[in-house]
């Protein structure tokens, strides 16, 4: 144990030397939660808009007046001829075109079928599904205030009942999206920034020939992994506080539950992530090499983790995949205690998985780390 | 070698061999180094000079034979082994983003010197290295001849019995090299053992014997004076380009 | 004489060759993106775990339930009996909302003008709950319109026309994104890594002291990556189409055009970085600072530019990916031609040689110290 202390010691002097990776160990992770807290979305806003509205009543206006102020539409162009509109998109001034038929209000108030027509430029084919969905509900709304207005002008005539449901929302009242996104990316985060620097933390030494030297020491093979690996968990924690700290006073994420239990996970977690590290720096062979295998490991880990991919989507063979995720637990985890303020006997299994996953990737990794050259 | 059993051996080693796929880069070698000896594997590059030092050191496993150092199994024993030897390697393994006193805290560090004995240490090793004046210096600001005494310095923090060096002056200047000499006589004085590989013909001179090595084997064993004579060449280097040759 | 450049040049595309599990990776994980956005990713939102607290236990009230799980938007996972069990269940994760029928419910049905559904929903995926909320406001209106015989139902009927890519297909959408950020982790990340390799083995050094000049060095090391960048660019683009029929309308010569364009933006990027980083990790580190994250989160590749904050919106613009994504797109699934681009390819090469021409003297110089 004497031996570790030096090894740690060793790493964070090295480590305070080393200015520009120092500054970028801590402007990454910063730079990052303040971009991808904006940018990693499933929401789409600014839709930019063109109007055809040829029906020009109280009534369509009132749609379009709908459509501006949802806040995800930005009506940039009104146009008077339906002909003109695919220009529109050759020359990519807008995505969604909406064309309001000639006697939509009449239509409508003779009870008549009416058809609203939304072309939409699909080059990106996420924002269409979403901004579709937008338009779809929007019409709903239309069409239920319309009804509502409707049946309750005829209620003391005819006999209607109208079953209207009251809604009330939990834990996230306002529906805030960043609430459920900045923990998320605090947990990306994490998982990046340790197992990229254990991953080439072990190579780096490799390739300068250090670590031959600390092989021919009378040192222990865990005693040697443990003092390397400590100073990156240390870090890792850093990270955490920080991005924790951001979320509260840059988002304005409250956070219900219990800082110690997400502590206590983070924990568990990290033998995952620093397991992973160590695991591709016994492979590779160059910094290059290591930092490519964790970058396409990392990619893998944050489509399946229900980060801003919902795995409830995914084919069903898929979601099986997800399970042998560790960041989809952690991921998982830290939400459900950030916003729920859910308690370990929620987070039961998640606690186990993330145990069995960081023993496992650890014990492996160890096995795989040779203190014998080949 | 007239009296084996009165010689204790720091070094036994019996049809040792290491292949690389089929490429045999040790071919059955079989020599001993006795106690306090300044034992040389004289050899171009790539004659397994570096290779059979891995295996010594339990850096590398043999593909065949025995070997056995301070006593100690190189198959089994590698941890005992690691305990007793000193080894630097012909590029100076150091931080070079460490002060130099931090690479002697470091490499007395892990070979498990206490807080004590560490600071004695590095005080008498850097009063006789002379490396005093560098101690509060980047390592990767000391010119090279010092950088290689760091490195033997921190190989013998921990006094071992036996003393691996792998070209150990490689890249060095005539006056460092002949500075780096003098240390490792006092360190042969003091009793340890020093098993050294180089392809510099003078320094095999320094040797009290020299072992000659040719494509993974040993060509011959003895002392300079002894080779020089049994070969008629006035220096190791006709010896060596003789047997070479051959 | 063979040209100098020639040597060096060769000696790279040893590193690379020797180097099989990063080759692998660099080919296998824009085709694996592919693979998942293709067939795994879709933010289509589905059978939505619902508790149920029936207070009526009315034929009913089943009834309606059977209806409401019959569009496929809902499964009830949960029967609950008591007001108490909601909050349990959503802890547990086993329901995103719960529908509670009130006492009553069927009498009530018959006989007023309001009969109140309580939805409690949990917020904490707000996207999850938004649509949540529009299925089953959209469910009860539907279900009013049913019981009310005597009201005239006009719908309105939403007519979607898609252009470019009428099925609205992720693939389409993620390949042509793919080939802008590889051609950029190759071309910059890559080149930036290997001068620092070189100079930290001290290798840069013995090239220097050769008589090469520094325009030879770039030049020789530089090439096997554009050749790999954009070898690596039409694997992307024929896997895309053989395996998920990604259109490709434009013609094939203007898209190597293109893409020699972008690779010398990415290229300049890359010195740029070499010019002033002196370790490895650090190049790594940097670049991917200034070159992959920019490119996967500023350039449009997944996250629409529009919907990003004004300043973030301001950044990217000098992102060269979000350029070439624009024409890229356009080439593949519009099929328009030079006309239309002029000005996103104006852009990159202006951005690339004005940052060639900040690092060449200082990459000399700095290679040299």
């Amino acid at each position: 144990m004497h031996r570790i202390k030096y090894i740690i010691q060793k790493e964070f002097r090295q480590i305070r030397r080393d200015r520009p990776m120092l500054i970028i160990l801590f402007l990454l992770p910063i730079v990052q939660l303040l971009i991808l807290g904006y940018v990693v979305s499933s929401e789409v806003k600014n839709i930019r808009t063109v109007i055809c509205d040829l029906d020009n009543t109280p009534l369509s206006r009132d749609l379009v007046g709908r459509l501006i102020n949802s806040g995800y539409f930005d009506v940039k162009y009104f146009e008077a001829s339906e002909s003109q509109l695919p220009q529109y998109f050759d020359l990519g001034k807008a995505m969604v075109a909406l064309v309001i038929p000639r006697h939509f209000a009449r239509d409508l108030a003779r009870n008549k079928p009416t058809q609203i027509q939304v072309l939409m430029d699909g080059q990106d084919s996420n924002s269409a599904v979403i901004a579709m969905g937008y338009i779809g509900g929007i019409l709903e709304n239309f069409l239920t205030d319309r009804l509502t207005r409707q049946m309750a002008e005829y209620a003391g005539v005819l006999d209607i009942h109208l079953v209207t449901p009251v809604i009330r929302v939990w834990y996230n009242e306002d529906l805030k999206y960043s609430n459920f996104m900045v923990p998320g990316i605090v947990v990306f985060l994490l998982t990046m920034v340790t197992s990229l620097v254990s991953a080439m933390g072990l190579v780096r030494e490799r390739e300068l020939g250090t670590l031959e030297q600390l092989l021919v020491a009378p040192i222990k093979k865990h005693e040697l992994l443990i003092g390397k690996l400590i100073p990156f968990a240390i870090l890792g924690f850093v990270v955490l506080t920080l991005g924790i700290a951001l979320a509260k006073v840059w988002y304005d994420i409250p956070i219900v539950g219990n800082l110690g239990l997400i502590a206590l996970f983070s924990f568990l977690y990290l033998f995952s992530t620093l397991g992973i590290g160590l695991f591709v720096s016994a492979s590779a062979r160059t910094q290059q090499q290591a930092m490519f295998m964790t970058f396409f490991l990392l990619v893998f880990f944050m489509l399946m983790s229900g980060f801003f991919v919902p795995i409830e989507n995914m084919p069903e063979s898929i979601q099986y995949v997800t399970y042998l995720n560790p960041m989809r637990y952690f991921m998982l985890v830290v939400r459900e205690v950030f916003i729920k303020g859910a308690n370990l006997s929620h987070l039961y299994w998640q606690g186990i998985a993330l145990l069995i996953f960081g023993s496992g990737i650890f014990t492996f990794a160890t096995m795989r780390f040779q203190k014998r050259m080949k | 070698m007239n009296n084996p059993v009165q010689i204790p051996y720091s070094v036994q080693v019996e049809e040792l061999t290491r292949c690389f796929g089929s490429f045999v880069a040790v071919d059955h070698i079989t020599f001993n180094v006795a106690d306090g000896e300044i034992f040389g594997f004289l050899g171009a590059n790539g004659a397994g000079k570096t290779t059979t030092i891995k295996m010594l050191c339990g850096l590398l496993l043999p593909t065949s034979g025995k070997g056995f150092v301070e006593g100690f199994n190189i198959y089994t024993q590698s941890d005992q082994i690691k305990q007793n030897i000193g080894y630097m390697s012909q590029k100076f393994s150091l931080y070079e983003d460490l002060l130099v006193r931090e690479n002697l805290e470091f490499y007395g560090g892990i070979y498990g010197l206490d807080n004590h004995t560490l600071r004695q240490t590095i005080e008498t090793s850097v009063m006789a290295t002379g490396l005093r004046e560098h101690l509060e210096k980047l390592t990767r600001d000391i010119p090279v001849g010092w950088k290689q005494r760091l490195a033997l310095t921190c190989a013998i923090l921990h006094k071992p019995k036996i003393l691996f060096l792998d070209e150990p002056t490689g890249g060095v200047d005539p006056i460092s090299r002949h500075q780096f000499w003098s240390l490792i006589y006092e360190l042969a004085e003091k009793g340890t053992t020093v098993f050294v590989t180089t392809h510099y013909m003078e320094e095999a001179e320094y040797c009290n014997r020299l072992s000659i090595m040719h494509n993974g084997r040993i060509m011959d064993i003895g002392a300079p004076q002894t080779l020089k004579e049994k070969y008629k060449q006035s220096t190791i280097e006709d010896v060596f380009i003789q047997l070479v040759k051959k | 004489m063979k040209p100098r450049f020639i040597a060096i040049m060769q000696k790279e595309f040893i590193h690379i060759w020797r180097d099989p599990r990063s080759l692998t990776i660099i080919i296998l994980l824009p085709l694996v993106m592919i693979f998942l956005y293709g067939y795994a990713i879709t933010f289509d939102i589905k059978e939505i775990k619902i508790g149920i607290l029936d207070q009526d236990r009315s034929p009913t009230s089943r009834e309606m339930v059977r209806q409401l799980t019959k569009s496929g938007y809902f499964v009830v996972t949960a029967d609950l009996h008591d007001r108490s069990e909601i909050e349990p269940a959503f802890l547990g994760r086993k329901i995103v909302a719960a529908v509670i029928i009130p006492d009553n419910f069927s009498r009530d049905l018959n006989t007023s003008f309001r009969i109140p559904v309580q939805l409690l929903v949990d917020g904490s995926n707000s996207n999850l709950a938004t649509v949540t909320i529009n299925y089953i406001k959209t469910f009860f209106l539907t279900y009013s319109l049913q019981i009310n015989a005597r009201l005239l139902n006009a719908p309105i009927d939403m007519q979607p026309r898609v252009w470019y890519n009428p099925d609205l297909k992720s693939a389409n959408f993620i390949a042509p994104g793919l080939v802008a950020v590889i051609m950029m982790l190759i071309c910059a990340l890559l080149t930036s890594a290997t001068i620092a390799r070189e100079r930290e083995t001290g290798t840069m050094e013995q090239i220097l002291v050769s008589p090469i000049r520094s325009a030879e060095i770039i030049v020789g090391k530089t090439f096997p990556y554009i050749f790999l960048a954009i070898i690596d660019a039409i694997a992307i683009v024929v896997f895309a189409w053989v395996v998920f029929k990604v259109p490709f309308r434009g013609h094939p010569l203007l898209f190597l055009f293109f893409a020699v364009v972008y690779v010398y933006t990415c290229l300049s990027l890359g010195i740029f970085i070499s010019a002033r980083v002196k370790t490895q990790q650090v190049a790594l580190m940097a670049a991917q600072l200034v070159t992959t994250l920019p490119s996967l989160l500023l350039s449009g590749f997944i996250f629409p530019i529009v919907s990003m904050p004004k300043v973030l919106q301001l950044i990217s613009y000098i992102v060269p990916a979000k350029y070439f994504l624009v024409i890229i797109r356009s080439v593949m699934l519009k099929g328009v031609g030079m006309a239309a681009l002029w000005q996103p390819t104006l852009f990159l090469l202006v951005f690339g040689t004005l940052l060639l021409f900040i690092s060449v003297k200082r990459f000399k110089t700095n290679l040299e110290g």
